[in-house]
């Protein structure tokens, strides 16, 4: 295998991590928006959330463009034999900016009601499905496809891809969590924050030992022996314990580290489990390889060349964005 | 067919709304720069105000562009493997460089008044105008990549042998290559800077700043109307807006005229069903308006001689290929290698994009185009003539009230514009390469689809009402909503 292709391999799980750190704070915010019970509370969530939310989402873009781009095959594949599920999620997408666009717009409390519900459900939901297809990637049963509509969509639901999805909904709210409770510090709101960052977090520690299970039950390491794919499960569940020590004390900034952290231990250890597949074959499917899925060395180069140059600016503006937000007003 | 109307539905709405953010980020530019030059504080609130309103839009463009970046994927599996290495880039290098920038600046330029200073806050949303442009460039880039490919070669994998032929310049695959051909590119620069990309970029670019500059005209017209004194800044901004649409108006038409020849030499065939033109001739006529009898293949309508040959060639005497002639012959026998004259005249209307309907789309967008120049020239003659604000001139008046609803014709015009030029591409997908109806066929069912498309209906309907009642409200608001609400709270 070309080493262009790995490293374009590697790039789309670094892209995809990078919108699991960044969207995932503003969908986690989403999420726990739902569980706030003053309009302040909810205001200052929509109000700490709204410059960064279009930023973020471009992670998702660049992911879904860069996937065209290196590995044609997989975009296809991916995307056409879970037609259904995208659409949903690209609908969902959707309502949820609407909703945070359009709360702020009016005082009524049932308008304020509805939108407050839309971007919850709407939250919770995208998230649930976006983990759910990552699973269905993962495991290959993405491939499974029948040609019955039905048993199509559900094929997607298997052991893997439901805890998938609820560690992808646990992993996103302990995260925007803690980002809300390190924005909420030294307000009146401090301790409701601190409360939500940390009950999410026990939470996404419950889900990820049942995850742990799950994965060792039903995943087979292709390339590297399985032990270590295991270990590196493990691995990951340090910065998760060590972040719960921060969010104990208090530490949001830590703990928000610590969650990045195991947001890309986690993709690294599903990327490495997967690997040389970019889709897993299953029992009864072939798998698509990394190296058939790759578009030509001439395009890998031009586009790490891309990457490489706009990534880093990329990254630059975010930094410099969150740090005009963290100043104080002036 | 499900699947194309879903996808030209998703496009057409996502369309509404990049053209005019790309052409109101150059406004509010403008209004902010002469806030740092005069110090004016009547512009920097009309950059506040309009800020606002830019949010909205831009934040309905982007969700819709999302739809755009998967659906090439969910709708167009087979489009996607075949161009991916050659199409996906664009899109990719649209999304790094273009997109973070625009929409990371613009959190700043929202958010961030009171917490960056004048300068740096300038340097914001210019960075906005900038994304926005680079967003243009690269999605252009991408569409004139099915317009007119270049630096790309075939490449067939023989399913039997898995040997790999790279396929003559120029061939078209037939229909049982295809799933096992693939575009590979050659020349990033050919491919990306192709014989289409600056006509329709500089023709799309200047089209949009007309949105956005009758979006600023329309939203002031109403102030300068209801004569509302919480506006101070309605009457600066109109003057702005007005030279803005003037210079746009020119821009448009000169990259409209050059799209135009430009299309004589890459897309014959389109040009001449834009024009309804079956006969070759020279002094070839255009038709003012008209209907074209594809049966007959016919038009009845007013026609002025000469004209056609004249804008397309500058000469009134060029002689201007007809689509009886079109495809070229040498086109046709690189499908059938000797096939005869009859044969091929037979062949033709086969690779023809519905006629009349492009006909009438192109002089739908022409007329608008119209329209608004006439637009413009009333409001100059005004300005001129020391009445542009004199409202209890009837003329005044009656300018200022059609300020408002023509807001919507550089969107209307950009819609048929578009269509004009996707459906004159048709039959193919790619320009001499591969036919929509090869690239089509997806792995969805039938019903999966029609649910997408309703789904989408209900949504994107809901959305407009929405977006349009508050969008309403905040104008009729004014710049009150610079402070109100939670935006500003924190």
């Amino acid at each position: 295998m070309d080493i262009l292709q790995i490293v374009w391999f590697s790039l789309i799980g670094v892209l995809l991590a990078a919108f699991c750190v960044t969207g995932g704070f503003d969908f986690g915010a989403g999420i726990t928006f739902g569980f706030l019970k003053e309009r302040r509370q909810r205001e200052f969530t929509i109000n700490t959330i709204a410059p960064f939310w279009d930023g973020n989402q471009v992670w998702l873009i660049t992911a879904g463009g860069a996937l065209f781009a290196a590995f044609p095959k997989a975009y296809a594949d991916v995307l056409s034999m879970m037609y259904t599920p995208v659409i949903l999620l690209l609908l969902l997408l959707i309502i949820r900016v609407v909703a945070i666009e359009f709360y702020g717009t009016e005082d009524g409390e049932r308008w304020r009601s509805f939108w407050r519900k839309t971007l919850f459900v709407s939250s919770f939901l995208s998230v649930l499905l976006f983990g759910v297809a990552l699973g269905a990637i993962f495991s290959g049963v993405l491939l499974e496809y029948s040609g019955s509509f039905v048993s199509d969509f559900l094929r997607l639901f298997t052991p893997l891809t439901i805890a998938a999805g609820l560690l992808t909904v646990m992993f996103f709210s302990a995260h925007g969590g803690i980002f809300m409770a390190i924005k909420a510090n030294g307000s009146q709101d401090e301790f409701t924050f601190a409360k939500i960052a940390r009950t999410a977090l026990i939470a996404l520690m419950a889900v990820y030992i049942v995850y742990m299970f799950v994965f060792v039950y039903c995943v087979k390491a292709m390339y590297f022996p399985t032990t270590w794919i295991f270990a590196g499960l493990i691995v990951c569940y340090i910065p998760l314990s060590i972040g719960s020590r921060m969010v104990r004390r208090a530490r949001f900034g830590s703990a928000f580290i610590c969650t990045t952290v195991f947001a890309a231990l986690i993709v690294a250890v599903h990327c490495l489990a997967a690997f040389p597949y970019i889709i897993p074959p299953t029992g009864s499917t072939q798998g698509l390889l990394i190296s058939d899925a790759a578009s030509s060395p001439l395009t890998l180069k031009i586009m790490l060349g891309v990457a490489l140059t706009g990534v880093p600016l990329a990254i630059a503006y975010n930094i410099y964005s969150h740090l005009v937000f963290a100043k104080k007003k002036r | 067919m499900l699947s194309r109307i879903q996808f030209a539905m998703t496009a057409g709405f996502h369309f509404l709304f990049p053209p005019i953010s790309i052409g109101f980020a150059v406004f509010i530019v403008i209004i902010e720069a002469l806030w740092l030059k005069t110090g004016d504080i009547k512009y920097q609130n009309a950059a506040k105000f309009f800020l606002k309103l830019f949010g909205m839009i831009f934040a309905v463009g982007v969700v819709t562009g999302i739809v755009m970046v998967f659906q090439f994927g969910t709708n167009w599996p087979i489009y996607s493997g075949f161009v991916g290495d050659v199409f996906g880039s664009p899109l990719a290098i649209e999304a790094v460089f273009a997109f973070f920038m625009e929409s990371t600046f613009l959190g700043i330029a929202l958010f961030g008044w009171n917490r960056i200073g004048k300068k740096a806050h300038f340097f914001a949303t210019f960075m906005v105008m900038v994304g926005s442009h680079l967003s243009a460039i690269w999605i252009i880039a991408a569409n004139s990549f099915m317009q007119t490919p270049d630096g790309f070669q075939l490449e067939y994998t023989d399913p039997a042998t898995a040997q790999v032929i790279v396929l003559p310049e120029g061939t078209v695959p037939t229909a049982e290559q295809i799933p096992h051909t693939k575009a590979r590119i050659t020349n990033f620069w050919e491919m990306a800077i192709n014989h289409s990309t600056l006509h329709r970029l500089t023709h799309t670019v200047a089209a949009s700043w007309l949105a956005g500059a009758f979006l600023a005209l329309g939203i002031c017209g109403y102030y300068i109307l209801k004569k509302r004194k919480d506006v101070p800044f309605a009457k600066q901004s109109a003057k702005v807006a007005l030279i803005y649409a003037a210079v746009a108006g020119l821009a448009v038409t000169l990259t409209g005229h050059d799209s135009m020849k430009g299309l004589m030499n890459t897309q014959p065939e389109k040009m001449a069903a834009m024009e309804g033109h079956y006969e070759t001739m020279s002094d070839a006529p255009l038709y003012l308006f008209g209907w074209v009898d594809e049966e007959e293949r016919e038009v009845y309508g007013v026609k002025a001689n000469g004209l056609f040959s004249l804008l397309a060639s500058g000469s009134f005497s060029a002689t201007i290929t007809g689509l009886n002639e079109l495809p070229s012959d040498e086109f046709l026998q690189k499908i059938q290698p000797g096939a005869t004259e009859r044969e091929m005249a037979d062949m033709r209307p086969q690779y023809w994009a519905p006629i009349n309907f492009v006909f009438q789309t192109f002089r739908g967008m022409v007329y608008l185009g119209g329209a608004m120049g006439l637009l413009i020239a009333l409001g100059l003659l005004l300005w001129v003539t020391k009445k542009l604000f004199d409202t209890n001139l009837t003329l005044t008046r009656l300018f200022w009230l059609s300020t408002i609803p023509s807001v919507l014709l550089p969107l209307m015009a950009s819609q048929v514009g578009w269509a004009t030029a996707e459906v004159g591409r048709q039959p193919w997908i790619v320009w001499h390469i591969l036919k929509t109806q090869d690239a089509c066929t997806t792995t969805a069912h039938a019903g999966e689809i029609l649910a997408s498309i309703l789904m989408f209906t209900a949504i994107f309907s809901l959305i407009t009402l929405v977006f349009l009642y508050v969008f309403f409200k905040k104008i009729k608001k004014g710049p009150a909503i610079i402070s109100e609400s939670t935006n500003d709270a924190y």
